[in-house]
């Protein structure tokens, strides 16, 4: 769940277990102040009669004080109640209504007789006072939760806020275009660490980046240069008036091997070149132009194959993309279809705004479609070919984000590149 | 002619120099900047061969300088595959033709012999082969002075079989010369055999001699034997 979230739900929960907490401790307390004020009146009145029994000798009225209902009765049971506060509750036969009264019970002896007394105080006022002083304590409780809730997230929000910056910052690093990721300062210490830690992070990693790229061509080149040096021997030696028919075929392949071996190697180098600081040159590109252009290129290859094309495409699909690369792109595919499609085959072309999709058949197995891009590895195991191409179509993808899929039925092929 | 070859590589320098002398061509070979500019200085060269790459500085300097003395010797400059830039570069300074590493012998000499006639005999001039007459910048091919329609192909094809005659030229070279790096057809040589069949039946029909030798599963030559 997201950060604001969580304090939040934490922040509700101990407030509000500590409300109910709160609440119950306050009740009693309120409760027990008031019983204890009510019994301070009950006792007052015992106290009274006390002194009028003292001074009267024998007055069995009921004195009036504030409220204190008397009952004295005469009291025959031997035990002696002393002062017996508690909570009862007596009809009121005027209103046919039940209330809550606090009582004091005691025993006196009387001029040799004993009697009970039961003193009532009426608790309506005091249970009043307690709902009054309850409703305002938990407007006031709810008010404060609120405030600090709010209060609480304002200042989350404000002290976060450079970390979300920060996190923004990171999803639009793209290695591929060697952006430099620049922080804002941030008050916060441990922000400003992680700032610091993320920005070295991605000079490293550019760094890195570069340095493979730059070993890799490297490497390839230091390759090239023996090549050409077995290929000019080779070929000097195919020259040769001497040589067997069997020897001149033997040279011959060491000559095809290298010109393979030489190929391979430059589409590894192209491949690790890839990428959009290289080609850094975007403008529109007219698809349906480029795939015409590109049919017609091939236009031998498919006619020796008696391959049939089907174009249906839209005009004025344009797509934002270095040009070179969007050539690239669309020959290596095409390309690929034609080399492993079969005899009397056909390609079907598709383009529209959403997608290009290309259609052939072709007779190799395709379980595992997750090779299909996979550099080297060929599903048809009669193409003598690397397989380089379709890397290259799947890297080209990947730097312009542009999807791309492919599908297998029955034999039958097809990629799609979503626009 | 008189060729200079500017190439660090040793064994690279001596194939060119070995297949270029034994087409007739006088040959010298500078293995750094230092010596090649030496060379260019004191002598006269109809054709400069220039790798880029030199260990003691960069062959697109040559270039400059041999511009600057206003040397109308042809350049063809060798290079490193994947520098496209350095293509551009090297033909703004004033090379006229760039060829890429490894390359093919035969194809190096068809730009040899294609440069030569454009500096050397600039305006019509014409290659005759027996009843073949060929007029290369006009496209133009001739069996007993009556014209023979080639597709483009057709005709890159045979100007490459007679710049090369006598000489073994493999299927991967052929291939390369016509559909150059967009068609690597590592699996198909048939499809050479096929235009090549079409260019021997449009010259035999025509009444020529079939001078296009096969060497079995090797390549073709053009033999005027």
């Amino acid at each position: 769940m997201k950060l604001l979230t969580k304090t939040s739900l934490n922040f509700f929960s101990a407030a509000a277990f500590m409300f109910l907490g709160g609440s119950f401790v306050f009740y009693y307390i309120i409760r027990t102040t008031i019983n204890s004020n009510l019994n301070d009146e009950l006792l007052t009145l015992k106290k009274q009669y006390l002194s009028e029994i003292n001074v009267h000798h024998g007055s069995q009225t009921g004195l009036e004080f504030n409220e204190i209902k008397s009952i004295i009765t005469p009291y025959s049971e031997s035990k002696i109640i002393n002062d017996l506060y508690s909570d009862t509750i007596l009809f009121n036969k005027t209103e046919s209504k039940y209330y809550l009264y606090r009582q004091l019970k005691f025993t006196l002896d009387i001029q040799g007789k004993v009697y009970l007394f039961q003193l009532f105080k009426p608790q309506k006022n005091s249970d009043n006072l307690i709902a009054d002083l309850a409703i305002t304590m938990a407007i006031a409780a709810i008010l404060f939760m609120i405030s600090l809730y709010l209060l609480n997230r304002h200042t989350l929000k404000k002290s976060w806020a450079p970390f979300y910056k920060t996190i923004d910052k990171i999803k639009d690093f793209d290695i591929n275009t060697a952006g430099e990721l620049t922080f804002e300062e941030a008050e916060i210490v441990e922000f400003q660490q992680l700032n610091k830690v993320l920005d070295n992070m991605t000079k490293q990693i550019n760094q890195d980046f570069e340095n493979l790229k730059e070993y890799t061509e490297n490497t390839s080149h230091e390759i090239q240069t023996p090549l050409a040096i077995i290929n000019s021997k080779a070929e000097l030696l195919l020259q040769s008036d001497n040589l067997t028919e069997q020897q001149l075929q033997e040279v011959s392949s060491i000559y095809e091997a290298t010109d393979r071996l030489s190929k391979l190697t430059q589409s590894l180098i192209y491949l690790a070149k890839l990428d959009k600081r290289q080609f850094v040159e975007m403008s529109d590109v007219d698809l349906g132009k480029l795939i015409n252009r590109n049919i017609k290129l091939f236009n031998d290859y498919l006619k020796m194959k008696n391959i049939s094309v089907k174009k249906d495409i839209e005009n004025n699909i344009v797509l934002k993309i270095n040009p070179e690369l969007a050539d690239t792109l669309i020959q290596n595919i095409i390309k690929n279809a034609i080399r492993h499609n079969i005899e009397d085959g056909y390609i079907n072309i598709i383009l529209n705004k959403e997608s290009f999709k290309i259609i052939n058949p072709g007779n190799y197995n395709t379980e595992n479609t997750e090779d299909f891009f996979n550099r080297f590895k060929k599903l048809n195991p009669y193409s003598k070919s690397p397989g380089i191409g379709l890397s290259i179509v799947k890297r080209i993808c990947e730097i312009f984000s542009l999807k791309i899929e492919y599908k297998s039925a029955d034999k039958i092929h097809t990629i799609t590149v979503y626009l | 002619m008189k060729i200079l070859i500017i190439e660090d590589e040793q064994s690279l320098a001596e194939s060119i120099n070995n297949f270029l002398n034994s087409e007739g061509h006088i040959c010298e070979i500078a293995s750094d900047y230092n010596t090649a500019i030496e060379k260019i200085t004191i002598y006269l060269y109809d054709i400069i061969i220039v790798d880029i790459t030199l260990p003691d500085g960069n062959g697109l300097n040559i270039i400059s300088e041999l511009k600057k003395k206003e040397s109308k010797s042809g350049i063809i400059v060798i290079s490193a595959r994947d520098s496209v830039e350095q293509k551009i570069e090297g033909l703004e300074i004033g090379a006229d033709d760039y060829l890429a590493k490894p390359f093919h012998l035969v194809e190096l000499n068809a730009r040899v012999k294609s440069l030569n006639r454009r500096v050397n005999f600039q305006g019509k001039n014409s290659v005759i082969y027996n009843e073949i007459t060929i007029i290369p910048d006009e496209h133009k091919v001739f069996i007993n002075d009556k014209e023979l329609k080639l597709t483009k192909k057709e005709f890159d094809l045979l100007i490459f079989f007679t710049s090369n005659r006598d000489r073994v030229l493999a299927k991967t070279a052929i291939s390369e010369h016509i559909w150059g790096d967009y068609m690597d057809f590592a699996d198909s040589h048939d499809f050479i055999y096929t235009h090549i069949k079409n260019l021997r039946k449009k010259m035999t029909k025509a009444g020529c001699k079939d001078y296009i030798k096969t060497v079995y599963s090797v390549g073709y030559k053009f033999s005027l034997e």
